[in-house]
């Protein structure tokens, strides 16, 4: 009685290890799939890129003044320049802005197909 | 409760040993002795652990192994294989920021990288090198860059322009993002650990829990910016190799 039962048991054991070695392979793939930061869930990915469009923006902004500012010292032609590069610097970190989202999305696009 | 109780205090300079070089205020100050420190814990550690180059690596030579091949990866697929040779320059990035924000949260450290001048300088050298890198790979090709393709005559020089700045913003919202976050973070720290000590015994333990769980996300922030900071130096670098954006 006692013969007939250990074989059972060791046969659902070994199937139990099949189905746990399986499971560590999916696993394994899942983890090896993307290479990004290891310990960062996407809702973290997707704050890190916000925070990124945000710097992007206000320090286009910051640049496109500081050099309108200087320009304008330089060739005295203020505000003219102050005005104009602000504009520009505020389409630059826009554009900035726009290109970070979009590796983002083709990052994102890559990891979960 | 006196003046040091402020939150701003921990970033404060302070010289140390006073040097003055030709009127030029050089002395080395607590920014300058924790660099050394972060230094000196990326070498001690890196020569450490690789000392016994066992074929099955130990838990330190892992850790070693571990950053070597996460950066090796980074370079491969955002710059490809001409990024080989950049390797050493910025596993070296990665692993300063990593260790000067890490060494950061201990408490009564100081961290380099919560002031604007320390990451600039490194945003800078990567600025500077990186145009250099297209400038000695492309020649003036290299302004090709600047203008985008399949754009109406008429409004090419305004793009040109936008794209110059846009390119100009790089050093800067490069070193914003790390001094920033480093900056919030350690203030917030500070503000919460103030709470703790001015509610007392009874009310102090909510901010005590908080400050508990910022210290987890601040040691989570401290890898992700220096992996930031280090990505974007692989895209900057691969812009300027490949010339695309």
């Amino acid at each position: 009685m006692g013969g007939d039962r250990f074989p059972m048991k060791h046969r659902d054991e070994t199937d139990g290890d099949r189905k746990r070695l399986d499971e560590l392979d999916d696993r394994l793939r899942e983890a090896r799939k993307g290479s990004g930061p290891p310990a960062t869930t996407s809702t973290q990915r997707e704050l890190g890129v916000a925070y990124r469009v945000m710097v992007e923006m206000i320090a286009g902004v910051g640049v496109g003044g500081f050099l309108g500012w200087w320009l304008d010292t330089w060739l005295g032609t203020a505000p003219l320049l102050l005005v104009a590069l602000i504009l520009l610097g505020f389409a630059a970190g826009a554009m900035n802005a726009y290109r970070a989202i979009r590796q983002y999305t083709a990052a994102a696009n890559r990891d979960g197909s | 409760m006196a003046a040091n109780s402020s939150p701003l205090e921990q970033f404060e300079i302070k010289r140390l040993v006073p040097v003055e070089i030709g009127g030029i205020d050089a002395s080395f100050t607590n920014s300058a002795l924790w660099m050394v420190l972060t230094f000196l814990v990326v070498t001690l550690l890196m020569t450490m652990a690789m000392r016994q180059r066992a074929l099955i690596p130990g838990r330190l030579q892992s850790v070693a192994e571990l950053s070597y091949e996460f950066i090796a990866g980074m370079i491969r697929e955002n710059v490809g294989d001409e990024g080989k040779k950049y390797f050493p320059f910025i596993f070296t990035l990665f692993m300063f920021i990593l260790a000067a924000n890490l060494l950061g949260m201990v408490p009564y450290s100081f961290t380099p990288t919560s002031h604007i001048i320390v990451t600039f300088a490194m945003a800078f050298v990567v600025f500077i090198g990186v145009t250099a890198i297209g400038f000695a790979r492309h020649g003036l090709h290299f302004f090709g860059f600047f203008v985008p393709a399949g754009v109406p005559k008429l409004l090419l020089p305004l793009l040109v322009v936008i794209e110059v700045i846009s390119y100009l913003i790089r050093p800067v919202s490069l070193s914003v993002r790390l001094f920033a976050n480093m900056l919030a973070g350690h203030t917030m720290l500070k503000v919460f650990a103030g709470f703790v000590i001015a509610l007392g015994v009874l009310g102090g333990w909510a901010p005590l829990a908080f400050v508990v769980a910022l210290t987890g996300l601040e040691i989570l922030i401290a890898f992700l910016q220096a992996y930031v900071f280090t990505i974007l130096t692989c895209l900057y670098l691969n812009d300027a190799i490949h010339l695309h954006h």
